[in-house]
């Protein structure tokens, strides 16, 4: 009998499919409640209370949804002086800056610090013990959640962001559960070492930089050349270089990906993953970025340099070794024991050593073993979304970050991800004038466009808050389909 | 002949199956982004070779657009509101939060949704590398057909969900009723009298068939569940 229903079910669910999929493909209006439904699972990763005050006054009509969603949001504010959320034991809160904390993450290229020395996840588990994974993010999410909007801040200032969570020093690291004692780095200051944050996510709090000392030992010891082997040393916790988020040693822990034999010599050995990940994470750009004319320059046929040789790969180095050199003289030191020995455990470190050569007149064809001691100076080198060449040399971290401030393709690249986020939609931001991407049709154009203009809106009025804002009063956002 | 036991596993199969035809053809509703478009996104090596060779796109992309879908953390929460009873300490209500943990707030690799390792939320180290939206996957739709079979087969998911609309197990199925219903699980979506009333069909040929009130019931629910719309944001 069971089977009997089981079939008469699947027989009305075959009936119900087309009506049900009609709807789904229709461009519908939402309804009041739809949209508050929507919205408000977006912002918070839950479903809404159907028998919450606020969602019957959106029934009732005496709220508009989008009214009632930025209500929920808006208790999500950072208080002005304490960087947090007024309530940190208010759920709805406290799911609003994880849903969308957790969005920021999702737009970065490296969410988390990988084994560069292969098979030896000790130092690895000691970085994320250290520092919390989502570091790039917290700029976005403090832009979004601070009293005062000031969305270039992500981009400016020498600031180190550390997230503040309920325990803001945890007897023991996040995925190890050691304790500070099995650890052999200690702080440089008085105060003993600090794993990252642990507990939920309340709000973003800013750092000083700080070093870490380790002794001298025994045992295998793998520091590369920034430290001498089976000596005592120190290593930096917490750096910035300026550039907000770009200029925060984390970002290029978890970016540059490479091991304490690293030496960037201009040629093959580069710190490019930076680069790549600064067009993905700040231009939403898949690399290449430049047209084949533009790469035609900087090929050189006599070079030992392989990729320096072919067109089609210089088509990508060009962007991103050029932007790389910026962190040129980027060196890393695992320091601990090459085992789980309990008080030996480390991480790895980064540092940054000041230039001690003069600066290269030109893009190297050749390998330079000195490149890594020259000054930090580098190239943004794309075509911007309208196609134009931007070609502007920049003297380090900083002022490339503040050229990136100056380009409408960040702004764009940011109203384009919340513009998928919420509506689903999601456009080409690339340079449509290249003759290689296929033109988007008319209603992609619409699309394209209005995603432009968000963007450009965005650089003059400066404010995320804003931002979304304008996307959930959109009539796109209000259909079921995402349509105009 | 076949046994019952076979009977009902190619039932399923064959259920599982309905609705991945039903996922891949009404949640995307356009995807024309052609594949030299895609091509474009990432430095592949025919990407490099058609770029070395100088060749150039024609034709025109589409609007690309997906519907969004709620990851793990968002169906569990949708699951919990519409089936479970936070006052209950039963058997089954336990039953119910073993199921919807099991198929749906363990599955963040197939529904997407990624943890925190500073939150100690992980329940598995790879799930802090899954993604944070929702994942479009096979598998993801074979875990919430079979968290809804598995839910709505216990008297008290059916007795909660009703009891969240205002009804109970002995309430008739008629417009008003399926359609108070239908709003607790898609709240403010409009819904044709004729899925309403294949739905009351549904509830009356169960009663026809002899079943309970709460079985009857239970399949509109478990239709409803198995729905991709309630997986909609």
């Amino acid at each position: 009998m069971m089977n009997q229903l089981r079939i008469l079910i699947l027989s009305f669910l075959l009936l119900l499919s087309p009506l049900l999929c009609t709807q789904l493909s229709a461009a519908e209006k939402l309804s009041p409640l739809a949209i508050y439904a929507r919205c408000y699972s977006q912002i918070t990763n839950q479903r809404i209370e159907l028998s919450s005050p606020l969602t019957l006054q959106v029934v009732t009509g005496s709220v508009s949804p989008i009214q009632a969603c930025l209500q929920v949001f808006n208790k999500a504010l950072f208080l002005n002086n304490e960087s947090t959320i007024a309530n940190t034991a208010d759920a709805e809160s406290i799911s609003v800056v994880r849903t969308l904390h957790n969005l920021h993450s999702s737009w970065f290229t490296a969410k988390d610090f990988t084994d560069i020395d292969a098979g030896a996840p000790f130092w690895t588990d000691g970085s994320r013990d250290l520092w919390d994974t989502s570091t790039p993010a917290l700029y976005l999410t403090k832009a979004l959640f601070e009293p005062t909007p000031n969305f270039s801040s992500i981009l400016s200032g020498q600031k180190i962001l550390i997230p503040v969570r309920t325990m803001m020093n945890p007897v023991s690291g996040a995925q190890t559960n050691l304790a500070i004692s099995s650890y052999l780095i200690k702080s440089a200051t008085a105060q003993p070492l600090q794993f990252a944050p642990r507990g939920v996510l309340v709000g973003v709090t800013q750092t000083s930089p700080a070093m870490v000392n380790y002794p001298a030992v025994s045992y295998k010891f793998m520091v590369g050349g920034l430290v001498k082997h089976n000596q005592a040393g120190s290593v930096a916790l917490y750096g910035s270089m300026g550039g907000g988020l770009l200029g925060n040693y984390t970002y290029s822990l978890l970016n540059i990906n490479q091991n304490n034999e690293f030496i960037a010599n201009g040629g093959l050995v580069m710190p490019r993953k930076w680069g790549r990940s600064v067009y993905r994470d700040l231009f939403c750009r898949e690399l290449p970025v430049v047209r084949i004319a533009d790469a035609v320059p900087f090929v050189a046929p006599a070079s030992d340099v392989a990729f320096r040789t072919s067109t089609g790969c210089v088509q990508c180095h060009a962007s991103m070794d050029r932007i790389s050199s910026v962190v040129r003289s980027a060196r890393f030191a695992s320091i601990g024991s090459d085992s789980k020995v309990s008080s030996s455990r480390g991480a790895t470190f980064i540092n940054f050593p000041n230039p001690t050569l003069p600066a290269e007149q030109v893009w190297p064809v050749t390998a330079d073993p000195d490149y890594a001691k020259r000054p930090p100076s580098g190239t943004l080198y794309f075509r911007n979304y309208q196609g134009e060449l931007i070609d502007a040399n920049v003297s380090g971290v900083s002022e490339l970050a503040t050229k990136i401030l100056d380009q409408d393709d960040l702004y764009i690249c940011v109203a384009k991800r919340y513009y998928e986020y919420f509506t689903g939609v999601s456009i080409f931001n690339g340079d449509i004038t290249d003759p290689r991407n296929p033109k988007p049709d008319a209603a992609a154009m619409t699309h394209r466009n209005y995603v432009i203009q968000l963007g450009k809106t965005l650089r003059q009025h400066n404010n995320l808050r804003l931002l979304i804002t304008d996307i959930l009063n959109s009539g796109q956002y209000q259909k079921s389909d995402g349509s105009f | 002949m076949t046994t019952p036991v076979v009977s009902r596993f190619i039932i399923k199969l064959f259920i599982t199956f309905f609705w991945l035809l039903y996922a891949s053809s009404c949640l995307e509703l356009k995807n024309n982004y052609s594949s030299v478009e895609l091509n474009s996104l990432g430095p592949t090596l025919d990407r490099i070779n058609e770029i070395s060779n100088g060749n150039t796109a024609t034709g025109t992309v589409a609007v690309d657009v997906k519907i969004n879908l709620g990851n793990a953390h968002y169906m569990t929460s949708t699951m919990k509101s519409i089936f479970l009873n936070p006052a209950s300490t039963s058997v089954q209500s336990n039953t119910i939060k073993d199921r919807i943990a099991k198929r749906i707030s363990n599955q963040i690799l197939f529904l997407g949704g990624s943890c925190n390792r500073y939150e100690g939320n992980c329940r598995n180290e790879n799930h802090a590398e899954a993604p944070f939206k929702a994942i479009t996957n096979p598998v993801r739709k074979g875990y919430i057909v079979r968290a809804c079979e598995e839910v709505t087969s216990q008297d008290e998911a059916v007795t909660t969900a009703l009891g969240k609309a205002g009804l109970s197990v002995i309430a008739t199925a008629d417009m008003t009723s399926v359609k108070t219903i239908y709003n607790l699980f898609y709240p403010g979506r409009t819904v044709s009298n004729e899925a309403v009333n294949n739905l009351i069909n549904l509830h009356q040929a169960a009663i026809g068939l002899k079943q309970t009130p709460t079985d009857a019931w239970r399949f509109v629910l478990y239709t409803l569940c198995a729905s991709p719309m309630m997986e909609m944001l």
